[in-house]
C-alpha cells in the first residue's frame, strides 16, 4: 500500500468519484432512470435500423469485434455484448434470425449464452441455433475475413458493429456501403474509429461507446453510469485546466 | 441460484484481482495464480468456439448450403494446420515458415487492399457527411500532414518551419489522447457496474 504513487491515488480518487455517481444516480433516478438522458445518435439510428430491418424482414448482422483476450485485451472488448443483448431481446421472432460474428473465442462463447439466454427469457429456447452466434476468426484479419460474407449476404438489410475494431474493417464498411447496406457502429479504438469516421454515417466515439444499453433504454444501471460519466468528464477537463494553468504559472 | 453464482464468482474475482492491484506486494503471487486460471479458462472457450465454427461449417457442407465450397476450404485449411501443428509442433520452424507464407501474403494483400479503400473513403466522408468543421477539419489536417509526410516544407531547413511543424505533429497526440480519457472513463463506469453485478456480459 505505501508503493501507491501520486498516479494511483488520483487513479483510485476517481474511481471512488466514479463508484459514488453511480450510486447516486442509481438512486436518485430509480423512479425515472431515462428521463432527460443523454441519447448517442449512433445506438438511435442502431434502433431505427433494427426496426426496419424487421419491417422489411431482412437480415441483421451484428460484428462485436475482437481482442478480448488477446494482445491488447481490454474491457472494451466486452461492450458489444450488452447491444447483442438489447437486439437479441426485440428480434427473436424476426423473419430472418439475427447473425452475430465476433473474432474472439472467449466473446464467441459469451455471445452464444447471451443469445441462448434471450431464447430462455422467452420461453422458446427450442429455436436456438449455435450458428447465430459465431466464431469468425481468432486473428484481425481472419475475423475480418469471416465478417465480410456475413455483410455480403444477399438477405442483408443492415449492420451494426460495436466492439473492438481496427482499420481493416473499413473494407467490410466499403461493401457494405455498394450493397447500399446501411450501417450503425462504435468503437473504443483510435484506428477503428478513423475507419468508422470514414465508413459510417452514424458512429459513436469516445465514452459513448460504453452507451448501448442506457441510450436504448434497456439498463437503467447504465443510464446512471452515462450521467456519472458525463459529471466525471466535466470535472476532469476542469482539473486538467487547472493543471494546465498551474503548471504553466509554475506553482507545479 | 443459477443465476446468482456466477454473479458472485464474477463480483468476487473482479474485487481480488482489484484488490490484488493495489495490494501488490502481499497479493501478488495469488494474482498470477488467479489471472493463470482466467487464461486457462479462455483457452476452453476458444476451443469451444472453434468447435462451434467446425460444427456450422461442416453442416454447410452436409445440407449444401450456398457457398458450401468455401466451408470445404476452412475445414481443410484448418484441418492441415492442425495435423501439422501436432505431428511438426507449434514451434517447428518448418511448419511455421509453411503457415506463415500462406498467412502473410493474404494478409498484406488485405492491407493493401484497405489502403486504396481508405483513399477512396476519405474522399466520399465529404459525399457521406457534406460540409462541415469535422469534414472540413479532416480535409484539411489530411492535407497538411500528406505534405509535411512527403518532407517538402522540411527541405526549406527554416528553423521556425520545424518548430510550427514540431508542434502541429504534437495535435493528434493531444486530440488522441482527449479519446482514450473519454474511453478511459467509460470502462471505469462499465467495470464498476460488473463489480456492483448490475452488468452482467456473461449472461443474458
Amino acid at each position: 500500500m505505501s508503493s501507491l504513487g501520486m498516479a494511483d491515488k488520483v487513479a483510485i480518487a476517481l474511481v471512488l468519484l466514479a463508484l459514488a455517481g453511480q450510486l447516486f444516480f442509481q438512486s436518485a433516478r430509480r423512479r425515472a432512470p431515462y428521463s432527460k438522458l443523454r441519447k448517442v445518435n449512433a445506438y438511435q439510428s442502431a434502433d431505427l435500423l433494427i426496426s426496419a430491418v424487421a419491417e422489411k424482414g431482412r437480415r441483421l448482422v451484428l460484428g462485436i469485434g475482437n481482442n478480448l483476450t488477446d494482445q491488447g485485451a481490454s474491457l472494451s472488448g466486452v461492450a458489444g455484448l450488452p447491444l447483442l443483448k438489447a437486439i437479441s431481446r426485440r428480434s427473436l421472432f424476426n423473419d430472418q434470425k439475427l447473425q452475430t460474428v465476433s473474432g474472439d473465442g472467449v466473446l464467441a462463447c459469451l455471445s452464444q449464452m447471451v443469445t441462448h439466454g434471450a431464447y430462455q427469457n422467452a420461453v422458446a429456447v427450442e429455436l436456438f441455433q449455435p450458428g447465430e452466434a459465431v466464431l469468425a476468426g481468432t486473428t484481425r484479419f481472419a475475423s475480418l475475413a469471416g465478417l465480410l460474407p456475413e455483410v455480403n449476404h444477399r438477405a442483408n438489410g443492415g449492420v451494426i458493429l460495436s466492439g473492438q475494431f481496427e482499420g481493416e474493417t473499413l473494407l467490410a464498411l466499403d461493401l457494405a456501403a455498394r450493397k447500399n447496406i446501411l450501417v450503425a457502429g462504435s468503437t473504443a479504438s483510435l484506428g477503428g474509429q478513423a475507419a468508422f469516421l470514414a465508413g459510417v454515417c452514424n458512429l459513436a466515439l469516445g465514452e459513448d461507446y460504453y452507451a448501448p444499453a442506457a441510450s436504448l433504454e434497456t439498463d437503467p444501471a447504465a443510464a446512471a453510469s452515462l450521467r456519472a460519466q458525463d459529471l466525471l468528464r466535466i470535472i476532469i477537463a476542469i482539473a486538467l485546466l487547472v493543471g494546465a494553468g498551474l503548471t504553466i504559472a509554475g506553482v507545479l | 441460484m443459477k443465476k446468482g453464482l456466477p454473479i458472485a464468482v464474477a463480483i468476487l474475482s473482479g474485487l481480488f484481482v482489484l484488490a490484488g492491484l493495489i495490494f501488490q506486494p502481499y497479493l501478488g503471487p495469488y494474482l498470477g495464480l488467479v489471472l493463470n486460471w482466467a487464461v486457462i479458462v479462455g483457452s476452453m472457450a476458444l476451443l469451444v468456439a472453434i468447435a462451434s465454427l467446425i460444427i456450422s461449417h461442416a453442416r454447410s457442407i452436409l445440407t449444401a448450403r450456398k457457398g458450401f465450397i468455401f466451408s470445404i476450404v476452412i475445414l481443410a485449411s484448418f484441418g492441415l494446420s492442425l495435423v501439422g501443428g501436432l505431428w511438426l509442433g507449434v514451434d517447428n520452424p518448418a511448419y511455421l515458415k509453411w503457415v506463415g507464407a500462406i498467412q502473410r501474403p493474404l494478409e498484406v494483400s488485405l492491407l493493401g487492399l484497405v489502403a486504396l479503400i481508405m483513399t477512396s473513403a476519405a474522399v466520399q466522408v465529404f459525399r457521406n457527411r457534406g460540409w462541415s468543421p469535422l469534414t472540413v477539419s479532416f480535409g484539411l489536417s489530411a492535407i497538411f500532414f500528406l505534405l509535411i509526410a512527403l518532407g517538402l516544407l522540411q527541405t526549406l531547413e527554416v528553423p521556425q518551419i520545424a518548430t510550427v511543424i514540431g508542434y502541429i505533429r504534437q495535435l493528434p497526440l493531444v486530440g488522441a489522447r482527449g479519446l482514450l480519457i473519454g474511453v478511459a472513463i467509460g470502462a471505469v463506469m462499465m467495470a464498476i457496474r460488473v463489480l456492483l453485478g448490475s452488468e452482467r456480459p456473461y449472461s443474458d
